[in-house]
């Protein structure tokens, strides 16, 4: 990823990260959300950094991304909701709309797959905020690759 | 044992086969976007022995089953069949992903397909007409310069940059003003920042010719950025004294201090994007990157606005069709300098809100004449609603 590329994306995620303090702060929750934990209990991470690295299947992942594994965490992107809008349990989280919006699919470690706690969520096109236990695993279906990222028992906070 | 050598490598070449089969399956399966580029990658690898299958594919399937991925993928495996495949789709009018066709046309250099390239300069869909140049600079076509220059003046960023870096690459540096220029678009979409798009794609091609940005920072401020703009104008300056005056009309960077009041923007990777906004000064304001603007009557207004009210009754809490790469979004005024936002996607459109669209449709053709009213009605439809 060139640099002005990654400037870019670092100051989108900045601005990201702007709008999900102003988010957090209205409170407006969906019904799958339910009550997140308070802001200072969980750790945010930003996705930029988990798709900072040029990924092959079966490598061995940098330790900055494996220490993630298995926790709770705080982290903020974009819906890319395949072809349902409405009432999906699960959905890919992307780090930016170019991701999810405009038919560019993302790279294997650009995106959460994000599997709901509990409910469905609907799509916005405005960045979500998803608190969720981060699972590092690659996952195969015969020589498919399903996923690396994901996150489990998830709940979204718009 | 001959018979045996024969049916085991039969067997071996059956399951390949069956691989690759299922490779361009997963390329094209709108259900298991996951595997798209898995598959993708693996089918671009295989290179001239995926070209069968992925005929067969299309033969069997239609053009339309085909996925944006695997149609980018045909540019990838050098081979004339696909180039005819991809001349092919992009003559369809109906097929989904015809810039994308033209970009893998564009890549497979294909001297066969040049009066296609050359007829694609003028096509309606910009994707279209930039991958046309960018094809006709693969071939070395340096006959097609003088309608390269034209597309400098063309009215998307993509194209005149597409425009100025062919020129540049034909040894011709007219195009190089354009895109200097480009580092001071300003131009942005409520919170969408598409002035970026424009400066860093033109820092970034710059930046290749002279080995530094001058601190140029495409994402940063406005007044991060002056420094290194000033740099930037020093330095064409010293190669075109007079690069202001070169700069085609469309391709100025003109501010825009306009405060809107309304938009109306459709985005879609299949047939090409539509904006539209209401500024406070109660234009119609028309386009993205070059803006076209035309006052209001006060029945224009009123029309608009009986319209628009229907449009605000709608539930803006949920989205409406399909998910995916097509959408309108409705941007309507909030408290404060609050937008809420309406989303809609394929085939969604409620049945309350066509009267919006059509009363759109009759002042556009009002502004900006019939051809502005057709292509918004183009756009619009794939949205309506299905009963």
């Amino acid at each position: 990823m060139s640099d002005v590329c990654q400037g870019r994306i670092i100051y989108q995620m900045k601005v990201l990260a702007l709008l999900v303090v102003v988010a957090l702060a209205g409170c407006d929750r969906s019904d799958a959300a339910g009550a997140p934990p308070g802001k200072d209990e969980l750790p945010t991470i930003e996705m930029i950094e988990f798709g900072n690295f040029e990924y092959v299947e079966r490598m061995k992942l940098p330790e900055k991304i494996l220490k993630w594994n298995g926790k709770r965490v705080r982290t903020s992107g974009y819906i890319n909701p395949g072809r349902e809008a409405r009432g999906f349990k699960e959905f890919e989280l992307v780090m930016n709309r170019d991701s999810c919006c405009y038919g560019t699919r993302p790279k294997m470690n650009h995106f959460f797959q994000t599997i709901l706690k509990e409910g469905t969520t609907d799509y916005t096109s405005d960045p979500v905020t998803v608190v969720g236990r981060l699972v590092i695993e690659e996952t195969w279906d015969g020589d498919w690759q399903l996923g690396l990222y994901w996150l489990k028992d998830a709940v979204v906070v718009k | 044992m001959k018979f045996l050598l024969a049916a085991a490598a039969c067997a071996a070449l059956l399951q390949e086969s069956a691989k690759i089969d299922q490779e361009v399956a997963y390329a094209n399966d709108p259900e298991k976007l996951q595997f798209q580029i898995q598959a993708v990658k693996r089918l671009k690898e295989r290179g001239a022995a995926a070209v069968p299958a992925l005929l067969a594919y299309v033969e069997k399937k239609g053009p339309h089953a085909l996925s944006l991925a695997c149609t980018e993928l045909f540019g990838e495996i050098p081979d004339a069949r696909l180039a005819a495949l991809c001349a092919r789709l992009v003559e369809d009018r109906n097929f989904p992903w015809r810039p994308a066709a033209m970009r893998s046309l564009a890549e497979l250099k294909s001297a066969d397909h040049r009066p296609l390239l050359r007829t694609g300069l003028g096509d309606r869909l910009w994707g279209v007409r930039s991958a046309a140049v960018l094809g006709l600079e693969k071939l070395g076509d340096k006959e097609s310069t003088d309608a390269i220059r034209k597309a400098l003046n063309d009215e998307t960023h993509e194209v005149r940059a597409q425009a100025a870096k062919t020129l540049h690459a034909f040894g011709d540096p007219s195009g190089l003003p354009v895109l200097v220029e480009a580092l001071k678009s300003s131009i942005a979409w409520f919170d969408i920042d598409y002035g970026q798009i424009a400066r860093e794609d033109a820092c970034n091609f710059l930046k290749k010719l002279t080995g530094d940005d001058y601190g140029f920072k495409a994402w940063e401020p406005e007044e991060k950025r002056a420094p290194g703009l000033k740099r930037w104008e020093a330095w064409i300056a010293e190669r075109i004294p007079d690069w202001k005056d070169r700069i085609p009309e469309n391709a100025r960077a003109v501010p825009d201090p306009a405060v809107y009041v309304f938009g109306f923007e459709l985005r879609s990777c299949r047939s090409g994007d539509y904006f539209f906004r209401i500024d406070s000064a109660n234009n119609l304001v028309v386009g993205y990157f070059n803006l076209a603007r035309a006052p209001l009557t006060a029945e224009e207004r009123a029309a608009f606005d009986r319209e628009l009210a229907k449009v605000r009754k709608v539930n803006r809490a949920v989205p409406y069709g399909q998910g995916g790469c097509d959408f309108e979004q409705y941007y309507l005024a909030g408290e404060g300098k609050r937008f809420e936002k309406l989303w809609i996607g394929i085939g969604g459109r409620p049945p309350e809100i066509e009267g919006f669209i059509r009363t759109c449709a009759g002042i556009l053709r009002a502004k900006f004449g019939e051809p502005e009213a057709a292509e918004f009605k183009e756009r619009t439809a794939p949205f309506r609603g299905v009963d």
